[in-house]
């Protein structure tokens, strides 16, 4: 059935159209002397919170060996099958049993869900607060465990700059 | 058995069993579907009532029983989940977890572990304990397959009653007494022993791991399955292990592991079946058909390959005549394999044309069994033998597991008489050995002899008793205790038997045997060789009276890329056991099938597809597509085999501490 919206009536005023342009420009000059919420991405940036799960990082144990043991929990529990691991037998079993040989994330397909971290039983990866890992290629966002051992924020400061080169280069 | 089994009435959970005097409450249990978790009992080991975990509340008893070694009696009622079993059972897991190291995350067992399932299930959840735990030697090295772990060890001592009771060795102990007790190998030996595998499968913790799989993957990313192994003629039931990661680009196997089955193998397997897939693997393999040019070798397709050596054969046999063409082949073939070379020796019209490596006697003596009925359908046959006679043999280098077979058989109460060539590495096994090295007469006269008042005889004969000429006298020896009526079964047991039980199966007058290569060796009459498996490769070649020049044409289906394979003009890969679809015949006549696991070569490239072409190009009008058809046909042919590949389902149950798998 067909359903025949009945439109209010307008007022005089309103009818007018002046008044209420001036109604609504009124807004936008009040506007000019509040303060300014609009943040200057990339220059500017926001703090993360704590608790903040960006995406996930290895972390480096005391001795100078990644904590991690490659008991392949992480790799279980991921629900987009993004972390590949390779396990390793270490040099000296009496400090360290296993390690992993190969420990592979694909960033571009992570979901950041973070349950790995919660899976981890000896707490060897973590969620970071970093949230813009952009690349260029799918490739460079396949990350191997030198990369997910080293400071994130460094890696992108790297990878910038390094494609600024390439651009000189190119021109 | 003509005495009866008196049977007994109980309750268990409330629900009635009936079952045979001298049941267990854990088997009887079992029996019903309910799970009752026990660490140190093992149904082919024993019982040892060390563990306490199986504990049950037994009416009118004041304190919990362990099921593992109480016999169920006449109106018992048990029961296994009242609050009293539970927290029994959470007393017995807290004090096996206070020195158990939380090596989960690192331990090759975690994933399949009784102890992490169990404390899943029926643990407190957390320790009381405080206190440091134990310390002990970790990553001991026992053998060239086993790594020991003693801080992981609950004791339950099945390793040790495994080396005890089922092979005999006494390798294994428990050294020092109370909270310092632990596993080590007898005066620090390394293991020496072809059963040390089966420590790891057995273990009901990681404390024994094999080296080979050691942090190689872990088990829920494998995927399993259900095959059988090759590399003896007993043919253990087994489980392939095999990498399922789909972020994995070359998908390995990881392991092999037995699977329970009584009719063949138990629950054992011989390190060789457990550890030779790496070496297949590993050695250069022939991975696409080849030929030879101007002494290279050109890879070629299948088809091309298949034409090739039809066009190749057509031109010469033309020219040199049928006879001059021979296909001489290994017996380490399945049984479709062995169905194409019997169509290849029908339609080459001439007997003689398919030669196997294999002495005549023993087919000949096959068909002598069969008439008289005496071959065995499975291990279930023998099983309930009072005599096990044995001319010859050597079990242990030969068949390894049915070696721990027969051994358990003797526990139970048979008597092994042997000959003077058998060679055990426990002579206490033997009740009586007649005297003479020799296969001959004389032997047989003198065991005649000493069988005279035995009953229920089954007689186990060596291969060197079949090529030594007195297999006429061993006919006559057999026919004469089945006149008495107390032979029960034959069982030929030969070293590199392969498949020959199935080929007879198969086709009992078509082949020609060893003699007939020795022969041609000699007449040097063939001129066109087809040459299938390794060995007899190898074995033609060393031979003296072989030369390459007396030859137009040299084709071979063979595994591996070696120095013979330049001697060939045409070769085809040949696939292993792991790398095939296919069924194989045991030594004692049980049909299983083999599965294709793993790829090895780069296009679909399978012997039976090079026999079929070849068939075909003699002139044959069958046509096969795949493994299965050719069963299909192989079943029209034999009486006995199911009509289809899929049909031949042993009842295989993995022995994992679930007594609901144990059912199934």
């Amino acid at each position: 059935m067909a359903y025949t919206f009945k439109r209010k009536k307008m007022t005089l005023s309103e009818r007018l159209y002046i008044p209420e342009l001036i109604r609504g420009l009124l807004i936008t000059f009040r506007n000019f002397f509040s303060r300014k919420v609009t943040m200057q991405y990339p220059e500017e940036r926001w703090h993360t919170h704590k608790g903040y799960r960006g995406f996930p990082y290895l972390v480096m144990g005391d001795n100078g060996i990644e904590k991690c043991v490659a008991c392949k929990l992480c790799e279980r529990i991921c629900p987009a099958d993004v972390i590949y691991i390779e396990i390793d037998e270490y040099e000296n079993p009496d400090i360290r049993e296993r390690r992993p040989k190969v420990f592979n994330v694909d960033m571009g397909k992570c979901i950041v869900c973070g349950y790995c971290e919660e899976a981890c039983p000896v707490d060897a990866i973590r969620m970071s607060d970093e949230y813009e890992l952009s690349r260029y290629t799918r490739e460079e966002l396949l990350f191997d465990k030198e990369m997910l051992l080293s400071d994130y924020k460094q890696l992108t400061k790297e990878y910038r700059d390094k494609e600024k080169r390439k651009k000189v280069k190119d021109k | 058995m003509s005495t009866e089994v008196k049977k007994i009435k109980g309750k268990i959970d409330g629900r009635e069993i009936e079952v045979p005097e001298g049941t267990t409450i854990l088997k009887a249990a079992g029996e019903l579907g309910i799970e009752i978790p026990h660490f140190c009992y093992h149904p082919s080991i024993g019982i040892e009532g060390s563990c306490r975990m199986c504990l049950v509340e037994v009416k009118d008893n004041p304190k919990l029983q362990i099921s593992c070694a109480v016999p169920l009696s006449d109106g018992m009622e048990v029961m296994t989940d009242t609050e009293k079993v539970k927290e029994g059972r959470k007393g017995v897991l807290e004090f096996l977890l206070i020195n158990h190291p939380l090596d989960c995350p690192i331990c090759d067992k975690g994933g399949e572990c009784p102890l992490q399932d169990y404390s899943f299930s029926y643990g407190a959840g957390r320790s009381r304990f405080e206190e440091e735990k134990r310390k002990l030697p970790k990553h001991k090295i026992l053998s060239d397959h086993i790594i020991f772990d003693s801080e992981r060890c609950i004791l339950c001592s099945r390793c040790v009653r495994f080396y005890r009771d089922i092979t005999g060795t006494h390798e294994l102990i428990i050294k020092k007494r109370g909270h310092k007790s632990e596993i080590a190998a007898f005066d620090e030996k390394p293991l020496k022993n072809e059963f040390s595998g089966n420590l790891a499968d057995i273990c009901p913790v990681g404390a024994l791991t094999t080296r080979d799989f050691r942090f190689q993957a872990r088990p829920w990313e494998l995927k399993t399955y259900q095959s059988a192994c090759a590399m003896c003629s007993l043919n253990c039931s087994v489980q392939i292990w095999k990498d399922s990661n789909i972020n994995k680009k070359n998908k390995e196997i990881r392991r092999i592991t037995p699977t329970f089955n009584e009719k063949v193998n138990d629950c054992w397997l011989c390190d060789r079946g457990r550890f030779s897939f790496h070496e297949l693997l590993k050695s250069p393999r022939l991975k696409t058909p080849v030929i030879r040019e101007e002494n290279a070798m050109r890879p070629l397709s299948l088809e091309e390959a298949i034409s090739e050596l039809n066009g190749i054969l057509g031109d010469l046999l033309d020219r040199t005549g049928r006879e001059s063409f021979k296909v001489i082949s290994s017996t380490d073939i399945t049984n479709e394999e062995a169905w194409l070379l019997k169509i290849i020796a029908e339609t080459s019209e001439r007997a003689g044309t398919v030669l196997l490596d294999m002495p005549k006697s023993v087919f000949e003596f096959y068909g002598f069994l069969k008439e008289r009925d005496l071959i065995t359908a499975d291990f279930t046959d023998i099983e309930n033998s009072k005599n096990l006679v044995f001319l010859g043999t050597d079990l242990v280098k030969t068949h390894p597991v049915m070696y721990l077979q027969i051994r358990n058989l003797i526990e139970k109460g048979a008597k092994l008489i042997a000959t003077g060539d058998f060679t055990t590495p426990d002579e206490k096994l033997v009740t009586k050995r007649i005297e003479g090295q020799e296969p001959d007469k004389k032997t047989l006269d003198k065991l005649a002899k000493v069988l005279a008042d035995e009953k229920d005889i089954t007689v186990f004969i060596d291969g060197k008793w079949f090529e030594s000429g007195i297999v006429s006298d061993v006919q006559e020896f057999i026919a004469s205790l089945q006149k008495r009526g107390e032979l029960s079964k034959v069982v030929i047991a030969r070293e590199n038997d392969h498949n020959s039980f199935g080929i007879f199966n198969i086709a009992s007058t078509h082949f020609g045997f060893s003699e007939e290569i020795n022969a041609l060796l000699e007449s040097k009459s063939a001129k066109e060789l087809l040459l299938i498996g390794d060995d007899l490769i190898e074995n033609i070649f060393k031979d003296e009276r072989f030369d390459v020049e007396n030859f137009n044409f040299i084709s071979m289906i063979k595994k591996f890329d070696d120095e013979h394979l330049k001697m060939a003009h045409l070769a085809f890969p040949q696939l292993s056991f792991i790398e095939k679809n296919g069924t194989l015949t045991n030594f004692l006549g049980t049909l299983q099938n083999i599965k294709k696991t793993i790829k090895v070569t780069e296009e679909p490239v399978q012997e039976w597809m090079v026999l079929e072409g070849l068939a075909r190009g003699l002139g044959s009008k069958q046509k096969y597509i795949d493994e299965g058809e050719i069963f299909r046909a192989i079943s029209r042919h034999v009486p006995g085999y199911p009509d289809d590949p899929n049909k031949i389902r042993l009842e295989t149950r993995l022995y994992t501490h679930y007594n609901r798998e144990l059912r199934k």
